[in-house]
């Protein structure tokens, strides 16, 4: 006597083979014995069908819900901040809709300002933008609340959140992440740990240099650039002689961007014998070039063959004074920058010589030569290339310099604009001031003839509208709205890059209002 | 009334993701010239491509729309954006006298639905009283019925035998000639009148040979139609509401407005959610209602072909006060809405436990074997994940499988933060379908994909 289900499976089987060859049926069960016995049917196959109609039934209308010793998930606790309000929500889901992550880190940024959580059912999404992009993660986790935190935790996809934003404290667990880690998870780690402890960091990479790839060890060099000191050097030192041609070059690039570096004591010893300065009513800059790329040279960094389109000794002279801290040139002739840069030089080596000067005060990051090689730049864009010099100068002085390019000249803000690398190339938001300088250069760009077609092709600039839609105060929104033809519907060029500019200047002006509410 | 909308339920009215991201483009206060609304109606002004503004209206009591612009897609992108303003920032569209053209088109509406009332009322005396001018056309109509009946008759003897010829020879012989014999039988089912069996056997095709124990599913699903066949050669044997359902699962169609003319079910009917499946060139939509007052589920199915938009007016969490009229059926639940009387507020779902769920569906299956999927309503319930598996699981710690990838299970953890909720949702005796979900008096839907 069998019971329903093994009664099923017998039925199943028989059914596969076909009555033809098994016509009998097993004795039904109990339960089933009596109805499937009244049942006349005319041949085994109809017998087998009408058995399995009922069985059938009878299974599945008997199938009770499993239980499971799996504990129930813990309900979250309370959160002590309130959730945003319904605007502010219609704004983050209009900007998850696929504005970028900068504006929703702008977003998450507000609302940390006003003491608010984002809404519940955004959470899941929130979530996975900030797994998928690192550069969300501080303005995300300062906002999550008790019940992203516990909704992340559920999901092991979102565990960055329970690590925090930085790096494993445990010292067993970071070994454990760095020996096993994939490429990228092994980054991540470094570039969060050097951040916090450098020397942490260096070692960990030393604990298994002997053991990696070269293509590894060239990208764990290059991470030391977060937080890179003077502690580096006898490892990048010795890096200099690894079997790895790209790791070398990473460990020249690094220290000749540590002004205290032997590689920048050597390079300057090796400039200060080829350039020259001769004081006097018209001083002037003599220049010598190298005879050969020796060994000792090469090891520094400097590669044979040129890659600027210059003669291969022009070259090797470039990258001696790319690599030589500016400030030698002070000391050696006493001289600030400025009066260097004055000097007369010999024409056909003037640009590389400047362009030189410009790598190497942004990789020494030397204020005073950026501040000179800046006012250069005011006389002479097309030989400097500002946008370079930029981040290494102060805000007040980078915002200053562009301003007056705007203002000075009164030149319509064009993709030929000298200015327009820089401001595309903003990563803050611009001050009131500066912003109104752009938008009254953006202005002075379509005002007048509405037949002139120039701007038609002016990708550069379109391009820049997307940037400039983030960099200026929500403030200023009409100001900036104002500057662009009012009737941008007749231009189709212009059309799409003006509407996504109005569309996000505005968003950003009315999540802020919303988000105060 | 006017009823309360949320963004979720105008969001679920939209007939695609591109009106969708129009549609919210448009939901802003300065898209509209003016906008406006009153116990009945929505509308507004926007401005589009042409030169005149468009005029975009909203009946609030069955969610019909009209505007003035070209669009074909119903509704469309400015009366989706209209309503989600509505739904979001209420202060935006202000309580107003309507304008002549809203004041207008809400007074052709209620002459229009004047019309069908009066039309509905008059049907059945009309009937009876003209039984004698009716009766040759009656005649005609009786002769086709048993047309239908007798091809259906030999249809069905034909499926009989098919069956049997299978179990016959072996199910192990399938996998070789399937799906194109299933197909080809179910085309001839299709020739003798009854799509249902036809459609049977197009689900049945899908398991041949599909995972390990198919044999056993395939069997199941062959035994059912079977049984379909023996019963309809036994019909008159049969009580009334079992021969409707043996009609109704071999594809006979019941004339609506006979339908409309018998006794109806009037209750608050909350609207849980609704699914539109594919079948065959066919859109199904399935709503589900259930009646706060009766406690009984309704199921209001909708067909569109080639692209026809789906009556959408019935929008998940709108609760209504109607009148349901059911199809017959040992197991009532497929239904249509009679009359719509008004609003109402959502009430609470009932509590029950997974078993006591389930013992329902068993219910439901002994009065009707070929029920597909009946509405199950459950909880208090919490969310479980058993082997990568989301669950339901009841306050007994019984378990329930959700769909295999039941996306929104993060959304819903969030919104529910783990404490329990109660759960209205699809149960086809293997798998839960998610409709909607209620806690502390909210409800939240699960998207319709």
């Amino acid at each position: 006597m069998s019971d329903p289900h093994s009664y099923w499976q017998e039925l199943a089987a028989a059914a596969l083979v076909g009555t033809d060859r098994r016509p009998d049926l097993p004795p039904p069960p109990t339960p089933l014995a009596e109805l499937l016995g009244s049942l006349d049917n005319e041949s085994p196959a109809a017998a087998l069908l009408s058995a399995a109609a009922a069985t059938a039934l009878y299974t599945r209308a008997g199938a009770l819900p499993t239980t499971s010793e799996v504990a129930p998930i813990s309900p979250c606790p309370e959160d002590d901040l309130p959730p945003c309000g319904p605007r502010a929500a219609r704004h983050l889901a209009t900007i998850l809709d696929g504005h970028g992550w900068p504006l929703l880190r702008e977003w998450l940024e507000v609302l940390a300002t006003v003491r608010r959580r984002p809404p519940d059912a955004a959470l899941p999404e929130l979530l996975e933008q900030g797994r998928a992009t690192p550069e969300l993660r501080p303005a995300l986790l300062a906002v999550l609340g008790k019940r992203g935190r516990w909704l992340a935790a559920l999901n092991p996809e979102w565990s960055y959140v329970a690590e925090g934003a930085g790096p494993p404290q445990n010292e067993a667990e970071l070994t454990e992440l760095w020996q096993t880690g994939t490429r990228n998870g092994r980054m991540f780690l470094l570039k969060a740990l050097r951040a916090s402890d450098p020397a942490r960091a260096r070692a960990l990479i030393q604990s298994t240099w002997a053991t990696e790839k070269a293509d590894d060890r060239a990208a764990f060099v290059e991470a030391l650039e977060e937080g890179l000191s003077l502690e580096d050097e006898p490892f990048l030192e010795a890096a200099l002689d690894d079997r790895g041609k790209e790791v070398r070059a990473n460990a020249a690039a690094l220290l000749a961007r540590l002004p205290e570096s032997a590689l920048a004591r050597r390079m300057a010893a090796r400039a200060v014998e080829l350039v020259s300065y001769h004081g006097g009513l018209f001083p002037k800059i003599e220049l010598r070039l190298p005879e050969a790329c020796d060994k000792a040279l090469q090891r520094d960094g400097v590669e044979v063959k040129s890659r600027g389109g210059i003669g291969e000794r022009a070259w090797w002279l470039s990258e001696i004074v790319r690599r030589t801290p500016p400030a030698t040139w002070c000391a050696a002739w006493s001289l600030a920058p400025a009066a260097i840069l004055s000097a007369r030089m010999p024409r056909e080596w003037r640009d590389t010589l400047i362009e030189a000067w410009t790598s190497a005060a942004v990789a020494y990051r030397d204020q005073a030569w950026a501040e000179a090689l800046a006012d250069l730049a005011l006389k002479e864009p097309e030989r400097v290339p500002l946008e370079e010099l930029l981040p290494i100068l102060p805000i007040e002085r980078r915002e200053a310099l562009l301003i007056r390019m705007l203002d000075e000249g009164r030149q319509p803000l064009s993709g030929s604009h000298p200015a327009l690398p820089a401001l595309s190339a903003a990563r803050e938001p611009w001050s009131v001031q500066l912003a109104r300088s752009v938008i009254a250069a953006l202005g002075r760009r379509f005002a007048g003839n509405a037949h002139d077609n120039s701007h038609r092709e002016d990708w550069p600039l379109r391009a820049a509208l997307e940037n400039f839609a983030m960099a200026i105060p929500p403030e200023l929104a009409d100001e900036a709205i104002a500057a662009l033809p009012a009737n941008l519907a007749e231009r189709p060029y212009w059309a799409g890059a003006g509407h996504a500019f109005i569309e996000r200047l505005r968003l950003r002006r009315e999540m802020r209002i919303a988000l105060h509410e | 009334m006017a009823p309360t909308l949320t963004r979720e339920q105008v969001l679920a009215l939209a007939p695609d993701a591109s009106s969708l991201a129009a549609a919210r483009k448009l939901s802003a206060p300065r898209a509209w010239l003016s906008a406006g609304h009153n116990d009945q109606a929505l509308w507004g002004e926007c401005k589009g491509s042409a030169k005149e503004p468009y005029r975009t209206q909203v009946e609030l009591g069955a969610l019909a729309v009209r505007c003035s612009c070209p669009s074909r897609k119903q509704p469309c992108k400015h009366s989706l954006g209209l309503l989600l303003l509505f739904a979001t920032e209420p202060e935006a569209v202000a309580a107003a006298e309507p304008p002549p053209w809203v004041v207008e088109w809400l007074a052709s509406r209620a002459r229009a639905a004047e019309r069908r009332q009066a039309k509905n009322q008059l049907a059945a005396p009309a009937a009876a009283a003209d039984e004698a001018t009716t009766a040759p056309a009656k005649r005609s109509t009786a002769r086709t019925t048993a047309a239908r009946e007798a091809r259906v008759a030999a249809g069905v003897a034909e499926l009989e035998l098919w069956l049997q010829d299978r179990v016959r020879a072996g199910l192990a012989a399938l996998p070789a000639q399937a799906p194109g014999n299933f197909l080809a039988f179910a085309s001839r089912m299709v020739d003798a009148q009854a799509p249902g069996a036809a459609r049977l056997l197009r689900l049945a095709s899908t398991q041949v040979g599909v995972g390990a124990g198919w044999e056993g599913r395939l069997l199941a699903r062959l035994s059912l139609l079977y049984l379909l066949a023996r019963a309809y050669r036994n019909l008159a044997a049969l009580p009334p509401a079992a021969q409707a359902d043996v009609r109704t699962t071999l594809g006979f169609t019941q004339s609506q407005e006979e339908l409309l003319a018998g006794p109806g079910l009037r209750d608050n009917w909350l609207v849980l959610g609704r699914r539109v499946e594919q079948d065959d060139r066919l859109q199904v939509q399935r709503t589900w209602l259930w009646g706060a007052t009766s406690g009984k589920a309704a199921l209001v199915l909708d067909y569109s072909a080639a692209g026809q938009p789906l009556d959408r007016s019935l929008t998940p969490g709108l609760c209504l006060d109607a009148e349901l009229v059911f199809f017959p059926s040992a197991a009532p639940l497929r239904a249509l809405v009679r009359a719509r009387h008004g609003h109402c507020e959502p009430p609470a779902l009932p509590l029950a436990t997974l078993e006591e769920a389930t013992g329902a569906y068993a219910a439901a299956l002994a009065a009707n074997p070929w029920i597909e999927r009946t509405l199950l309503l459950a909880g208090p319930c919490t969310l479980a994940r058993v082997e990568e598996r989301w669950q339901l699981r009841d306050a007994d710690g019984r378990l329930l499988p959700l769909p295999a990838r039941f996306a929104p299970a993060w959304r819903l953890l969030a919104l529910t933060g783990g404490r329990p909720f109660a759960m209205a949702g699809e149960w086809d005796g293997e798998l839960l379908a998610p409709l909607c979900v209620q806690q502390d008096g909210r409800l939240i839907w699960m998207s319709e994909a």
